[in-house]
């Protein structure tokens, strides 16, 4: 059976692996890869790790490789591999060799879960990340600095006596700087903290939920809507 | 907010291009070709509805009732005065059934207002016991002054991003 013979007899149409197509031969990013353990067979590959750790927790008798662009030379080799037809590369003896398009229904159906699971989480990441970018500030050392922050402002928060400011370095100069005291500069430093918090946490929740939804299903033709239901959340009801 | 059976989103879900939810039962349907391109033209997430019910969609279609616009009448309140009897109301609502009055505080125009009803008629305990103003970095940013003079000092502040844990307490 042919992949579209398959196509139709599921009646699947896929979600976004034929559009989210990775050239891993030269992709300048790490790209990682799953396998099957008998076979040897390419199941999927992505720019995220977390993708092949996640496919690999939810297939049997896999096994992950990660950087496979980095660790051998796939330039050299004889295949052209998209991400839609993983399946069709094996890897034998440290090299890959393209095999004959001729399979059973089930391993077929197998192979597509895995490369829609795939594409799906690796949007499920990219948008993730793309929330989690906005509240990264980018400096060295800045994480820390917050961290200092928080933790004199709780202790202003608790402290009922006269505040010596020379206890707070941080919360004194951050007071000064807005014009305002420290009991209030504490206030506007925990109120960011939680702000950042809660929105990391948002992205943590919605992480956790969509990627144990992908993980679980089964169902090729199910995928379609987890994706919509992951935008539906995350974008209409402003979830993250 | 728990699960996805909010109906009035998933009535824009009908008609998605691509990832539309039970398209199939309704496709056939008169008027549903047109809805779709209203839906693309604008935005996808945006449900089209003429609360005055003037403009006709093209699919049979009807208001909830609680989204109704009320009837019109005249009234010769101010607005400043209109504004500060809701807030009185909704607080004093809010005091009788022991609720908490949750803003969704944006640092914008009508927000703002709202924030100012309230400062203006309730008292500070009233607006420790009773109002939590929900915002973020945003807000801050877009009325600083605003924030810095009566959000920080006088209320209790979380964070807009925690906002289902507020609704319909």
């Amino acid at each position: 059976m042919t992949s579209e013979e398959f196509k139709n007899q599921v009646q699947y149409k896929s979600v976004i692996s034929e559009t989210n197509v990775i050239d891993i031969k030269n992709d300048p990013l790490e790209v990682h890869s799953l396998f099957d353990n008998e076979t040897n067979r390419l199941l999927a590959v992505s720019r995220w790790t977390n993708t092949i750790s996640t496919l690999n927790e939810s297939n049997e008798n896999t096994y992950a490789r990660h950087s496979i662009n980095k660790i051998f030379n796939l330039k050299s080799s004889d295949f052209e591999l998209i991400s839609t037809k993983c399946f069709l590369i094996r890897f034998y003896n440290g090299k890959f060799e393209k095999d004959e398009d001729n399979f059973t229904f089930d391993e077929l159906y197998n192979f597509h879960l895995n490369i829609e699971k795939a594409a799906v989480l690796d949007y499920l990441n990219f948008r993730i990340n793309l929330h989690r970018r906005s509240v990264l500030n980018g400096l060295f050392l800045q994480e820390s600095i917050y961290d200092f922050k928080q933790k004199e402002a709780e202790e202003i928060q608790r402290s009922s006596e006269n505040i010596d400011e020379m206890n707070f370095p941080f919360l004194r100069e951050y007071a000064e700087s807005k014009n305002i005291d420290l009991k209030t500069a504490a206030k506007e430093v925990l109120i960011q903290v939680k702000i950042y918090k809660t929105r990391l946490n948002n992205t943590e929740i919605m992480r956790l939920k969509y990627k144990n939804l992908i993980k679980e299903c089964n169902d090729i033709t199910k995928l379609n809507s987890i994706l919509s239901q992951f935008l539906r959340e995350s974008t209409m009801y402003a979830r993250i | 907010m728990q699960e996805y059976n909010l109906i009035w989103y998933g009535a824009v879900d009908i008609f998605h291009n691509t990832r539309g939810s039970y398209t199939h039962l309704f496709q056939n349907k008169p008027g549903f070709k047109y809805t779709r391109y209203l839906i693309q033209f604008f935005a996808s997430q945006i449900s089209m509805m003429d609360r005055t019910e003037t403009i006709k969609m093209p699919i049979n279609s009807t208001i909830l009732p609680f989204l109704k616009l009320p009837q019109f009448k005249k009234v010769t309140t101010d607005l400043e005065e209109l504004c500060e009897n809701r807030a009185r109301y909704l607080l004093n609502k809010a005091i009788s059934t022991n609720r908490k009055l949750t803003i969704m505080y944006s640092g914008g125009i009508d927000s703002t207002l709202i924030m100012v009803s309230l400062l203006k008629v309730a008292t500070d305990k009233e607006l420790k016991d009773y109002v939590i103003v929900l915002l973020t970095q945003a807000s801050i940013f877009e009325n600083k002054n605003f924030f810095t003079n009566y959000i920080i000092k006088k209320c209790n502040i979380e964070s807009t991003y925690d906002f289902t844990h507020y609704l319909g307490k």
